[in-house]
């Protein structure tokens, strides 16, 4: 008896729990954010003209296992600056020299120096959620910070290949590395 | 009823809200300034990380630690398949990896930004004395089974590696500050400094004083854990494979234990034993890009002391460098080799006669050298990984620690996966060394004398050798959607423990001297030697299941088995008998972490650990709470209640110093965090 008592609170703070997400509205997933990130990079960032010809479509590549699940698809066939939007999943170095920009998913922290240096000067725009990715070498990595999903980048590759970042995602970049280069 | 009415309204809700949010417009549409506002519901990448390894290997990430409530590394580990983790007494724990717990769990490894913290003079880690700033750790891997080909002698059963944060990842300030139900204070601070283009450091200091047990009969007990610890790290802003990182820390801690002593003429009673803790430790590490691959190289100095009451003290120096050399993959291959020293002093000094050393002062080296190549045999479907760590101790010989491991990937998201590896845990300085006084029995009725002192020591002809084990081990992990799930079956053939044999010449007269006629005991030696053997068996599950954005359940469970070889020599037979009793036969978890939107989280642990030994720890079933608040972006609030619905239970009866049992009491914290 008296533990029935007991659990009438129990049962009402569950009910509490179940309620609170209703009023503040589920929140999106992880890489769905992630995804509408890769877009929003190519849309802030600007390629050589050689690299990326007018009207030629824009390779977006996952290097490795592929987090997004299906979160991708949405990108495909999409306008960006005056180019399609391609998104394709690579294997290897050669296949992702090719692309624009190249998403090294977290199975390939281990392999990250190596990759780095293999697409360093094929004008392709890094980005990455690995830790320590941008510290690292790498162009833009996402990092979760107070539950939302921001981003670090490193003005250091994306000069080197030529590669140019505009105003505004240098402005909401939590940190910019290699800024005093850049003419913020 | 209208509860019920106001639960179903609820419910759909709630469907309603995830229904709406699946087909509204996608998020690709969004600015970046929306997109940095959206809350996220984060998904672990274990999944897809861990995928690819063929190990069993669970990552903590830094919120996963964060949600768990844990104050200490143990308490972190406690729902990892695989892993036990008792409390002992004040800081206090007993942590195993497939059934080798005990106080000073000697099959082990435990590591912290790759500096060992496993001490070679008892074979364990001196949980009570690690008291680790949790807000700036990354993540903590844990690696069940034998690691020893990657990560050297010791890690037989596991490895345990500490990673802390960046300097670079922690610019800017925080304060920690806690508060339990006995009042006791915990409170750190971290301060990150800006190096500008050097790159970053930050230092911080943390000090705490740990609840007391209670006894049998719920009265608070007089152990007692305080201390501080200190340190820095430095972080260079390399790009690239360049990098370097510098990185020290110092603590002291004292911690009181009450000690059951054996009984001798009447005396028997509990005896206060005030350890002091002290050490410190300098590191560094570079890593750079080399022959189109990745070379690190790190050293460090590390030195603790530890006084145990007027008993004795130990003091251990160490010096380590570590070097590795991943290459580039080359066709199929992708070898990795590297090259280890160490070179340990050890120095105890016995005061009474309880406890002698001979010699009282060690110097050990350990040179070892590493390869392994993992085999692509088929693209994206089969993986082969070969490799071995070669290691000479000076206080055992050379060991060969090889590794085989195959993994199959017939999709996506299955991997399956075997391996047999060997690993050698050299004998610690006190199983090779010490001559222990255990204590004095009495004797039979007839003899001439009233008690026998028995006595431990290293058996005069050993040729000291690590303990061996074969590990076969079959893994299976599963993507289904967001969740994922990992069953791994593992047979363990233990070889050369180190266990204790009678003197087979019986007892040795005149013995010790007594303060009781006949004023001497004869003694009993037991003699160490790599004389036992066993053999354990076991499967662990784990399922991490993100059910809605908001809600993420994970739940593992773990049922094992170890039966030592039987001996016809009455000490080896307990000594055997002591191995198959030190774990549970079967635990498991069940963890739910809520996200209730506006800074709003809740964390609810369902613990259910079996039976130690002969019921000599009864099982016990445990609830945690956990409230936190986002206060404002710099501020959160957490409050947190642990054995929720349980008075007082028992975790663990210590094996090495045998205290009075400490039974754990329901627990309430306290805790804020600012950042600045």
């Amino acid at each position: 008896m008296k533990r029935g008592l007991f659990l009438i609170p129990l049962l009402r703070a569950t009910v509490f729990l179940v309620a609170l997400p209703a009023l503040a509205g589920p929140p999106s997933g992880e890489y769905q954010i992630k995804a509408a990130y890769l877009l929003n990079f190519a849309r802030y960032v600007e390629w050589p003209a050689g690299r990326l010809p007018a009207g030629a479509p824009l390779r977006i590549c996952v290097l490795g296992r592929d987090p997004f699940g299906g979160a991708l698809e949405g990108l495909e066939g999409r306008q960006v600056q005056g180019h399609e939007v391609r998104v394709r999943q690579v294997d290897n170095l050669d296949q992702a020299g090719d692309c624009h920009l190249v998403f090294i998913s977290g199975s390939e922290e281990r392999r990250m120096g190596p990759i780095l240096r293999g697409l360093a000067d094929r004008a392709v725009l890094t980005v990455s959620d690995i830790d320590g990715f941008v510290e690292a070498g790498g162009g833009i990595g996402l990092v979760i910070e107070d539950e939302r999903v921001r981003f670090d980048i490193n003005q250091g590759p994306l000069l080197r290949d030529s590669l140019r970042a505009s105003s505004q995602l240098l402005r909401l970049g939590r940190q910019v590395f290699g800024a005093e280069r850049g003419g913020r | 009823m209208k509860n019920r009415v106001q639960a179903s309204l609820l419910v759909s809700l709630v469907l309603g809200c995830s229904a709406a949010q699946g087909g509204e417009a996608p998020l690709v549409d969004l600015t970046l300034e929306e997109l940095a506002r959206l809350d996220v519901a984060t998904v672990s990448r274990k999944a897809q990380k861990l995928s690819d390894t063929p190990a069993a290997v669970t990552v903590l990430s830094a919120e996963e630690i964060r949600r768990s409530g844990a104050r200490s590394v143990p308490e972190a580990l406690r729902d990892v398949p695989g892993v036990t983790v008792s409390q002992i007494g004040s800081g206090r724990w007993a942590v195993g990896v497939r059934g080798t717990d005990g106080r000073f769990s000697n099959k082990l490894l435990v590591q912290i930004d790759g500096r060992s913290v496993y001490s070679p003079l008892f074979s364990g880690v001196f949980w009570e004395a690690l008291d680790v700033m949790l807000e700036d750790v990354e993540r903590i891997e844990v690696i069940r089974g034998a690691g020893a080909s990657l990560w050297g002698a010791n890690a037989v059963n596991g490895v345990i590696n500490i990673v802390t944060r960046k300097a670079t990842a922690t610019q800017g300030g925080l304060v920690s500050a806690g508060i339990d139900d006995q009042g006791q204070p915990t409170l750190a601070a971290r301060q990150g400094i800006d190096l500008g283009d050097a790159g970053a450091g930050r230092v911080f200091i943390k000090g705490s004083e740990l609840s007391r047990s209670r006894t049998a009969n719920g009265r608070e007990d007089s152990d007692s854990n305080r201390g501080w610890s200190g340190g820095f790290r430095l972080d260079g802003a390399g790009s690239g494979a360049d990098a370097w990182s510098v990185m020290g820390n110092a603590y002291h801690r004292n911690s009181r234990e009450n000690i059951v002593s054996s009984s001798v003429a009447g005396f028997q009673g509990l005896y206060p034993i005030d350890f002091e803790f002290e050490g410190s430790s300098l590191q560094g590490r570079r890593n750079w890009g080399w022959l189109g691959g990745e070379a690190s190289l790190q050293a460090y100095v590390d030195h603790q002391f530890a006084n145990v009451g007027s008993y004795g003290r130990g003091t251990v120096d160490t010096v380590d460098a570590d070097f590795q050399h991943r290459l580039a993959a080359e066709g199929a291959h992708e070898l990795m080799w590297g090259l280890g020293a160490r070179y340990v002093r050890t120095e105890i000094i016995a005061v009474t006669s309880i406890l002698g050393l001979d010699p009282a002062r060690r110097h050990s080296r350990v040179l070892s050298a590493f390869v392994q190549d993992e085999i692509t045999l088929v693209p994206k479907t089969w993986k082969l990984t070969v490799g071995g760590r070669f290691e000479y101790s000076s206080l055992s010989r050379f060991e060969p620690q090889p590794t085989v491991r195959l993994m199959w990937t017939p999709s996506m998201d299955d991997s399956l996966w075997t391996s047999w590896s060997r690993a050698a845990r050299t004998p610690s300085i006190g199983e090779s060394d010490a001559t222990i006084l255990y204590g004095f029995r009495a004797a039979p009725p007839q003899a001439p004398f009233p008690a026998v002192a028995t006595i431990s020591s290293p058996w005069p002809d050993w040729n000291r050798r690590a303990e061996r084990l074969d590990a076969f081990e079959f893994g299976y992990r599963r993507n289904l959607g967001r969740a994922s799930l990992e069953a791994v079956a593992f047979y363990n053939d233990y070889r050369r423990l180190i266990g204790t044999h009678m003197d087979p010449n019986g007892l040795v007269f005149p013995g010790l001297p007594i303060p009781i006629p006949p004023y001497y005991a004869p003694s009993q030696s037991l003699y160490r030697g790599n004389f036992g053997a066993a053999r354990s068996h076991g499967l662990e599950l784990g399922l991490d299941l993100p059910v809605t954005s908001s809600l993420r359940l994970q739940a593992s469970y773990t049922v094992m088995d170890t039966r030592a070889k039987s001996s016809s020599d009455p000490a080896l037979e307990a000594y055997g008998r002591s191995i198959e009793t030190t774990s549970p036969h079967h635990w498991a978890s069940l963890r739910a972490m809520m996200n209730a939107g506006r800074g709003h989280e809740f964390d609810l642990v369902l613990r259910r650990i079996g039976a130690i030994g002969e019921a000599s720890v009864p099982a016990y079933t445990t609830v945690d709470l956990r409230y936190g608040w986002r206060v404002g972006p710099l501020f959160d609030l957490s409050l947190g209640i642990q054995n929720l619905f349980d008075p007082l239970h028992l975790e663990y009866v210590s094996n090495f110093f045998p205290g009075q049992p400490a039974y754990q009491p329901r627990r309430g914290y306290l805790q804020g965090v600012w950042r600045y």
